[in-house]
């Protein structure tokens, strides 16, 4: 196996990668603390990163199908490049929500890609959120020399079911 | 030795949360093709390019 060359995308904090089967993909870490912005803890002074990967079609040619193990471990050389110089403090965010109704099994292959790679003392917690007939998969990477680490599982939780609607947000922000 | 990955389903009621979440997942395909058409534009993504 082999890893793709990859750059830095103009987006802060991303990388871009073209692959021999057709495809371009993009990894983002883009700050996304607003999600907390109620909440200290998680909120972590601003230092919750969310971690995203998405692909188009490179060119006009359909892509090769199949699978591509090269991408696997391009990715996972980005995420060690990315995390290695950021510290213990951070928290990442992985979200699986889309349209296509694929969310399940690209959690269950973020996992897996999670289980085998050499995370040293960071621990995902996997979340299936279910809101009203559907499920949004959640992943939050914790390292566990972070000062709050006994308790930010547990805060998140209770942010979750913890009943809060849009509209008394927007009212309490005014 | 501690598990690597812990699994838990939790039922929302944190409306304003979940939201968010849908709506900055519906910007990223926005973002991603920002990112592709500015490495593009640099010259960046041809010397990326692999020989199948």
């Amino acid at each position: 196996m082999a890893i793709y060359e990859f750059a830095p995308g103009s987006e802060n904090n991303s990388y871009v990668f073209p692959t021999k089967f057709g495809w371009l993909y993009t990894v983002t870490f883009r700050n996304s603390a607003d999600y907390f912005s109620d909440n200290g803890i998680l909120f972590n002074n601003s230092l919750v990163s969310e971690i995203i990967f998405t692909r188009s079609v490179l060119n006009s040619d359909a892509p090769l199908k199949g699978i591509d193990p090269d991408v696997k471990e391009t990715i996972q050389c980005i995420l060690h490049h990315h995390l290695e110089g950021q510290g213990h403090l951070p928290l990442y965010i992985f979200i699986c929500y889309s349209a296509d109704k694929k969310e399940a099994a690209r959690m269950d292959l973020f996992i897996k890609w999670y289980a085998a790679f050499d995370t040293a003392d960071w621990r995902l917690h996997s979340y299936e959120l279910m809101d009203a007939g559907e499920s949004i998969y959640y992943g939050l990477i914790v390292n566990l020399n972070h000062p709050d680490v006994s308790v930010i599982p547990h805060e998140f939780e209770q942010f979750v079911e913890k009943e809060k609607s849009a509209w008394k947000e927007l009212f309490r922000r005014r | 030795m501690k598990p690597k990955v812990i699994t838990k389903k939790l039922v929302v009621k944190n409306k304003a949360f979940i939201d968010a979440i849908k709506s900055s997942v519906s910007k990223r395909d926005e973002i991603h093709q920002e990112i592709v058409e500015a490495a593009k534009k640099s010259g960046v993504l041809s010397k990326l390019v692999p020989s199948k």
